[in-house]
C-alpha cells in the first residue's frame, strides 16, 4: 500500500464518495426512493468547500438535466434543451481542455480519440455551441450516453479501489463489490449499444471495453478459487444486479439485452475455458445449479416474483439446455438433463412445466421415460393455479415494499445514532477549576488542546 | 512586444547569436568602459556580461580594469590580487565561490525589451561555447531547465492566477528567464560587493558590511539592518544612521531586495577615510523561518541555492551558480518616480491619488513598494494610504480580502511577511472579482470613502489587479471614475486602452516599461501564484498577535475558539455562503473545515428576513435527534455596512451543543471591540482554499494517523475525469501571434 502525497478532496471520507456513486446511479428494481436530488445537493455543497473532480461535476450537471426532464416541474422544451446542452458542453470541454497539453490547440476529435470519448459527443458539443440547438431527442440520448461513459470511466472504479486498499479481512466484500461493479459496467455498455454483436478480437473501442469486462469476470472467478468465492460473488452479482434477469422496468430493452448478455456470458465462459479448465467445470456446474434452485424454489415464493423474472430464468435454462449447448465443449455440457427433469417434476408449477416441455422437445430420446410423469404434473399445476387468488399476489408485493422501506428507515436512523455517538464521545466535560479565557462572547478552548484533525469536535 | 514562441526563438538563434558574438568581440577589444550611472550598474544579470566574465577567466585578471570610479582603481586591483592568490590557494575546488569583481563590466544601456531579445538565443548553448562548461554542468543545466519547464507548464494550467486578460505576462518572462538561465553553468555576480577583510567582517552578533557608493549587496533570509555610516537604498527606501533599525524579509519566493550604497554628495567631506556606507546586519528569528517544516514546498525559501544558514537567519549572496532573481529598478521608472514624489510632497494641492495598472507580472507591486518607500523615507511624508485591490495577490491582507491601509514605515518584504493590520477590509472570498463584480465595486467605493473621510490629507496609492481587457477593463473604468485619480501609472504595453477612458485634463497617464528580468514578484520562477497564496494564507494564520509566527504545528494543533451560535450568548449570528444556496442539511458538508471570512455588521443592518437565533433544525422526522445548525443568511452583506475583520478556519461544528470551533488569529482586543459596539458576526464562506499541510496532524501527518483524516486523500490522483478541471488560458491557435 503506497502513500501518495496527501491532497484535499471534497468528500469527508471515501464512504461519502461511494454513497454519492450509489445515489447517482441507483437501481430502481426494488422501488428504492430516488436519491439523485440528494446527490445533487451533496455535490453543490462540495463545490463550496473544495474543487470537485470534473467527472463528479459533470455527472451532477447531466443528472440535473435528466431530472429536470423527468420531473413534473413543467420545464419547457427550451429549458430542457438549454439545460442538456450546457451539461453536455461542459462535460466535453472539461474533459478535453485539460488534454490540451501542447502550446498550440489540437483538434478536439483527436483529443477525444485519445480519451476514448465517442466523436459524437464532440460533434454535439460543436452543434450546441456554434450551430442550431440540437433537438431534445438527440440531447436526451447523448446525456444518457454521457452518464454511461462517466460510469465506465470514473465511477465504476470508485468503491472498488477503496475496497482493494482495505484490509484483507473484508476480502469477500471486495470481491462482491468488484463483481457488482463489473456487471454494472457491462449493463451500461449494453444499453449503449444493445444489438451490437460480440466478437472476440473486436478492436473497436466498445469491443475493447467488452473484452475488458469479460477479462474482469474471468479474473473475479479465479479469486479464492479453493473456496469458490469469486465464482459465487459473480453469480450473486449477476443475479442481484439484474444482469441475467432483466428488470421489469426495461421491458422494451429485454430481447436485445438478454440476447447480448447470453452471447457475452458464453464469451466469459469460453475465455474461462481457455484460461482454466477447472474453472470452466465450476462454471458449468455452478450456474445452472443456481438457476435451477431459483426456479425450483419458486414454488413457495412465487407471488413475490414477477413473471418477467421467472420467464427470464426459464429462458436461461432453455438456452443452457438447448441441444447445441449441451454438446461436448459447450457451456451446458455438464448439465445433467435427467436430474433437471426430475427436479422440475418434483416441484411442478407453470414455469417448470414450460421448462419440461422444452427439455422434452430438445431431447426426444428422454420422452418415453418421462412423458407420463410430465402429463401428470401438468394436471397438478392446472389445478393449483386455478385455486390461487390474485389478491394474495398483490398483498404479498405491497408488504415486501413496506418492509424494504422500514429497513431503510432503520438503517438511516442507525447511521445517525452512530454518528452522534461518535461526536458525543469526545464532547468535553467542562472543567470548572480552569480559568476560561474570554474575548467578548468568544471563549478559548478550556483544557489543554490535543491536536485533532479538522472536522472532529 | 509581440508574443514570441519557442519556435521563433529557435529560428532566430543564428542571427541573434551572431549579434551577441559580435558584441562579445567588441567588448573584449574595448578599453575600460566609461563611467556609467548607478542604474546601469544594477544591470548585471545579463548574458553578455556573463559571457564576458567567462572569457575573462581565461585571460589574466590584471588586464581588466573596468571599475567605474577611477580613483578606486588601486584598491580594486589590490582586491583582485588577493582573490587571485585565494583562487590559487583553493585550487580547483568547485565548492568555493569565486566572486569576480570585474563582473561590473558594462554593456551599453539598452531597453529591457531589446536586451531580452538579444539574450534569448544564447539560452541554447551555441556550439562555440559548448566545450567550455564541463559535461556534468551541461547535464545539470539540462535537468534544471526541464524541471523548470515542467513546473511552468503546471503553473500555467492553474486557473487561480485569474487574470482578466488574455495575454499572460509570463510569455515575456519566459524568454527573459531562459536568457538568464543560460548563465547557470557559471557563477553569476549577485552582489557587486566583493567581500574582503576590510569591507566585510563577521562577529557573533552581527555582520558588518562597508559599501562603496554604487556597490550593492544582496542577502537572503530575515535580517535587521542598521546603517551606521552613510546611507543605503533598499527597495526604494533610503536608510541612514538616523533611521530606525529595519527588519527585512528576503525569501527566495520573490526577487531579493538589493542594498545599495548611495553616493552622498554633501557628506563626502565630513567622513574621514572612504566614502560610502557601513551597515550592520543582525539576525532576526521571528518564527517565519520555520514555515518549511510545515509545508515542504517552502522548505528552502529562506536559504540561498544550496547553502544552509547555519543558525543565522540570513546569508549574504555574493555570487551564485543558479539564477537568483533580484529587484532591479528600471532606469525608465526614475523620472516617473521623481515626478510623483514631487507631486506628493507639494503642499499647495490636494494629495495625489495614484493608480497602478498594467498586466500581470509587469511590476505593479514592485513599483508600488518602491514608490511608497520613497515617499515615506526620502520625501519626508509621515504616512501614505494604500488601497489594495487585488484579492488574488494582496499586499496587506491574506488572499480573498481587499483593504485600505495607512503606511508609516517602508515595505521591506513580500506580502506574506507584513504584520500591518489594515484600516478597513472587505471580504471578497474569491481570488478574483469575477464572481461578483458588483459587490467588488461596492467594496472599493466603500474603501475610497473611508479614505476620504479618515485620511484625506495623505497621498493614496491604488494597486489594482492585472486587468486590461473585458470585465477587467470595465471594472477599471468604474474604479477610475470613483477614485478621481490624479495619476495613472501603466506598466507594460497596452496603455492605449486606458488613455481612451481617462479624462486627460484631470488625470496624468504615465506609461512605463515593465519591470526588468525576473524582478517582479509574480514572475519568480519557482512558485506559482497558487503557491504564493498558500504561503500568504499560512503566514496569516500562524501569525501571533505579538510580532512573530508560530510554525511549530499545523492548524490542527491550534486550540480553537469555542463560540456558541445559539441563544443569547451567541458569538456567531449566522453563516453566509457566497453565490450558492445550500440546504440546511448540507451546511456542515459545505463549510466545516474551510476558510471563512469574519464579517461584522451592526444589528440593524442585518436583513430583516434574517432570524439570527437558529431554531433546532430537524434532520429527520424523528423528534429525538434534532441537531442545531447555524442560521443561514441568504442575502450578501453590503460592504458599506459590513466590514471584514479577518479570516478564520471552521475547524468543526458541534451541532449537538450549538458551538462552532474557530481558528483565527484575530486579536482578543478586536473581538472585544466589536462586542462592545454590539456588532453581529457573520461567517462568510467564499472559495478560499486551505492547504493540505494545515489539515494534517502535527506528528507524522497522515501516515501516522490511525484512520483516514477527513477531506484528505492519500490515494493516487485520478487521470482525466478524476482530475479537477483546471483552466489553461495560454493555449494558442495555429497562426495566432
Amino acid at each position: 500500500m503506497s502513500h501518495h502525497q496527501p491532497r484535499v478532496v471534497p468528500w469527508r471520507n471515501s464512504d461519502e464518495l461511494v454513497l454519492l456513486k450509489n445515489d447517482f446511479y441507483p437501481d430502481f428494481e426494488f422501488g428504492t426512493p430516488d436519491r439523485r436530488p440528494a446527490a445533487l445537493a451533496k455535490v453543490q455543497a462540495w463545490q463550496v468547500r473544495a474543487r470537485v473532480p470534473h467527472a463528479i461535476e459533470s455527472t451532477a450537471q447531466l443528472t440535473s438535466a435528466v431530472l429536470l426532464d423527468t420531473s413534473t416541474s413543467g420545464a419547457s422544451a427550451l429549458h430542457l434543451r438549454l439545460s442538456y446542452s450546457t451539461a453536455i458542453c461542459r462535460f466535453v470541454n472539461g474533459l478535453l481542455d485539460p488534454a490540451q497539453q501542447s502550446q498550440f490547440a489540437l483538434p478536439m476529435h483527436l483529443l477525444a480519440k485519445n480519451l476514448n470519448l465517442p466523436a459524437s459527443f464532440v460533434e454535439l458539443r460543436h452543434a450546441a455551441t456554434h450551430e442550431a440547438l440540437p433537438s431534445l431527442v438527440v440531447l436526451r440520448a447523448v446525456a444518457l450516453r454521457a452518464l454511461d461513459w462517466l460510469w465506465c470511466d470514473y465511477w465504476a472504479a470508485i468503491g472498488v479501489e477503496r475496497d482493494e486498499r482495505a484490509a484483507g479481512g473484508a476480502e469477500e466484500d471486495v470481491i462482491v463489490t468488484r463483481a457488482r461493479s463489473v456487471i454494472k459496467t457491462w449493463r451500461r455498455l449494453r444499453r449503449d449499444n444493445p444489438v451490437k454483436e460480440i466478437k472476440s478480437g473486436d478492436s473497436s473501442a466498445a469491443g475493447k471495453e467488452v473484452a475488458a469486462v469479460i477479462k474482469e469476470c474471468v479474473d473475479i472467478c479465479k479469486l479464492r478459487q479453493e473456496e469458490d468465492e469469486g465464482m459465487q460473488a459473480l453469480i450473486a452479482a449477476l443475479l442481484e444486479e439484474k444482469a441475467l434477469i432483466p428488470s421489469g422496468k426495461k421491458k422494451a430493452a429485454v430481447p436485445g439485452f438478454l440476447e447480448g448478455l447470453l452471447e457475452a456470458m458464453v464469451e466469459v465462459l469460453k475465455a474461462g475455458e481457455e484460461l482454466s479448465a477447472a474453472l470452466l467445470r465450476e462454471a458449468r456446474a455452478g450456474r445452472p445449479e443456481v438457476l435451477q434452485t431459483e426456479v425450483l424454489q419458486t414454488e413457495d415464493v412465487q407471488p413475490s416474483y414477477d413473471t418477467e423474472f421467472l420467464a427470464a430464468i426459464v429462458a436461461w435454462l432453455e438456452f443452457l439446455t438447448a441441444l447445441k449447448q449441451t454438446r461436448s465443449g459447450s457451456v451446458g455440457a455438464s448439465v445433467d438433463i435427467e436430474e433437471l427433469i426430475k427436479q422440475a417434476l418434483l416441484q411442478p408449477n407453470e414455469w417448470n412445466m414450460q421448462l419440461l416441455n422444452h427439455l422434452i422437445s430438445e431431447y426426444p430420446n428422454l420422452r418415453p421415460k418421462y412423458q407420463a410423469l410430465i402429463e401428470l404434473a401438468a394436471i397438478h399445476v392446472q389445478a393449483r393455479s386455478s385455486g390461487k387468488s390474485k389478491q394474495g399476489h398483490a398483498v404479498g408485493k405491497r408488504s415486501r415494499e413496506a418492509i424494504e422501506a422500514e429497513i431503510d428507515a432503520f438503517e438511516e436512523r442507525f447511521n445517525r445514532i452512530q454518528q452522534q455517538r461518535e461526536r458525543t464521545q469526545v464532547v468535553v466535560v467542562p472543567n470548572e477549576e480552569k480559568k476560561t479565557q474570554f474575548a467578548g462572547k468568544w471563549k478559548r478552548w478550556e483544557k489543554t488542546w490535543i491536536p485533532k484533525p479538522l472536522g472532529i469536535v | 512586444m509581440p508574443k514570441r514562441t519557442r519556435e521563433d526563438e529557435a529560428k532566430a538563434t543564428p542571427r541573434l547569436s551572431a549579434v551577441a558574438q559580435r558584441r562579445l568581440r567588441e567588448q573584449q577589444i574595448q578599453s575600460p568602459t566609461p563611467v556609467v550611472s548607478e542604474s546601469v550598474v544594477k544591470v548585471r544579470k545579463t548574458k553578455s556580461t556573463a559571457q564576458k566574465r567567462h572569457e575573462e577567466t581565461v585571460v589574466p585578471p590584471t588586464d581588466i580594469s573596468n571599475d567605474k570610479l577611477a580613483r578606486e582603481r588601486a584598491e580594486i586591483e589590490q582586491k583582485l590580487q588577493k582573490r587571485v592568490s585565494e583562487v590559487k590557494a583553493i585550487g580547483r575546488d568547485p565548492t568555493r565561490i569565486l566572486p569576480k569583481d570585474w563582473s561590473t563590466a558594462q554593456m551599453s544601456p539598452a531597453s529591457n525589451a531589446s536586451r531580452s531579445r538579444e539574450e534569448s538565443p544564447v539560452s541554447k548553448p551555441s556550439p562555440a561555447r559548448r566545450d567550455m562548461p564541463s559535461k556534468t554542468e551541461e547535464s545539470a543545466l539540462a535537468r534544471i531547465k526541464r524541471e523548470r519547464e515542467e513546473k511552468k507548464l503546471s503553473a500555467t494550467t492553474d486557473d487561480e492566477d485569474v487574470e482578466m486578460k488574455s495575454v499572460k505576462g509570463s510569455d515575456e518572462d519566459e524568454i527573459m528567464e531562459s536568457g538568464a538561465e543560460s548563465t547557470t553553468p557559471k557563477l553569476t555576480q549577485v552582489s557587486s560587493l566583493v567581500p574582503t577583510d576590510e569591507n566585510y567582517s563577521v562577529t557573533d552578533s552581527a555582520s558588518v558590511f562597508r559599501l562603496q557608493p554604487g556597490e550593492t549587496l544582496v542577502l537572503v533570509g530575515v535580517y535587521q539592518i542598521t546603517v551606521t555610516k552613510g546611507s543605503v537604498n533598499i527597495s526604494g527606501a533610503k536608510l541612514s544612521p538616523s533611521s530606525p533599525t529595519q527588519t527585512i524579509y528576503a525569501p527566495m519566493t520573490h526577487a531579493l531586495p538589493v542594498i545599495e550604497a548611495i553616493l552622498s554628495k554633501r557628506k563626502q567631506t565630513t567622513n574621514s577615510g572612504t566614502p560610502g556606507a557601513e551597515i550592520r546586519i543582525t539576525n532576526h528569528h521571528s518564527g517565519i523561518l520555520e514555515i518549511g517544516k510545515l509545508c515542504p514546498t517552502f522548505n528552502t525559501i529562506w536559504k540561498g541555492s544550496s547553502k544552509d544558514l547555519g543558525g543565522n537567519s540570513f546569508a549574504p549572496i555574493f555570487t551564485s551558480a543558479t539564477n537568483i532573481p533580484i529587484v532591479v529598478i528600471p532606469t525608465s521608472w526614475k523620472p516617473t518616480l521623481k515626478a510623483l514624489t514631487k507631486k506628493a510632497t507639494s503642499t499647495n494641492a490636494s494629495p495625489p491619488i495614484i493608480i497602478l495598472a498594467g498586466s500581470k507580472g509587469t511590476g505593479k507591486s514592485t513599483f508600488s513598494r518602491i514608490l511608497a518607500n520613497r515617499l515615506l523615507t526620502t520625501a519626508g511624508l509621515d504616512s501614505i494610504a494604500y488601497l489594495d485591490m487585488d484579492p488574488g495577490q494582496p499586499e496587506f491582507s491574506p488572499p480573498g480580502i481587499i483593504s485600505l491601509s495607512v503606511l508609516t514605515c517602508p515595505i521591506l518584504g513580500p506580502p506574506f511577511t507584513h504584520t500591518l493590520t489594515p484600516t478597513r477590509r472587505h471580504h471578497i472570498g474569491h481570488t478574483s472579482p469575477r464572481e461578483d463584480p458588483a459587490h467588488y465595486i461596492r467594496a472599493i467605493i466603500d474603501l475610497l470613502s473611508v479614505y476620504r473621510q479618515s485620511h484625506p490629507t495623505v497621498p493614496l496609492l491604488i494597486n489594482i489587479a492585472g486587468w486590461t481587457k473585458g470585465l477587467g477593463l470595465e471594472l477599471l473604468h468604474d474604479i477610475l471614475s470613483h477614485s478621481q485619480a490624479t495619476d495613472i501609472v501603466f506598466l507594460g504595453g497596452g496603455a492605449a486602452v486606458i488613455a481612451e477612458i481617462i479624462a486627460p485634463n484631470t488625470t496624468t497617464l504615465h506609461e512605463l516599461s515593465s519591470v526588468a528580468v525576473s524582478s517582479s514578484s509574480s514572475s519568480s520562477t519557482r512558485f506559482t501564484p497558487a503557491d504564493l497564496r498558500t504561503l500568504h494564507t499560512m503566514s496569516y494564520f500562524h501569525r501571533l498577535s505579538s510580532r512573530g509566527w508560530d510554525f511549530t504545528t499545523p492548524l490542527t494543533g491550534f486550540a480553537p475558539w469555542v463560540i456558541p451560535y445559539t441563544g443569547t450568548a451567541r458569538g456567531i449570528d449566522g453563516v453566509h455562503i457566497l453565490g450558492e444556496t445550500i440546504a440546511a442539511k448540507e451546511l456542515c458538508t459545505a463549510i466545516e473545515g474551510t476558510i471563512v471570512g469574519i464579517v461584522v455588521v451592526a444589528e440593524h443592518n442585518l436583513p430583516e428576513s434574517f432570524t439570527p437565533t437558529p431554531t433546532p433544525t430537524p434532520l429527520s422526522s424523528s423528534a429525538d435527534d434534532e441537531l442545531l445548525l447555524p442560521a443561514i443568511l441568504e442575502s450578501p452583506l453590503a460592504p458599506d455596512v459590513a466590514e471584514c475583520k479577518g479570516l478564520a478556519v471552521i475547524r468543526a461544528i458541534d451541532s449537538t451543543n450549538g458551538h462552532v470551533h474557530l481558528i483565527s488569529s484575530v486579536g482578543e482586543s478586536e473581538i472585544e471591540e466589536w462586542e462592545r459596539r454590539r456588532e453581529r458576526v457573520v461567517l462568510v464562506r467564499g472559495r478560499l482554499e486551505l492547504s493540505v499541510w494545515e489539515m494534517l496532524l502535527p506528528t507524522g501527518g497522515v501516515a501516522a494517523a490511525e484512520k483516514e483524516l477527513p477531506w484528505i486523500s492519500t490515494g493516487e490522483g485520478k487521470r482525466s475525469t478524476g482530475a479537477v478541471w483546471r483552466v489553461r488560458r495560454n493555449v494558442m491557435r495555429r497562426g495566432q501571434r
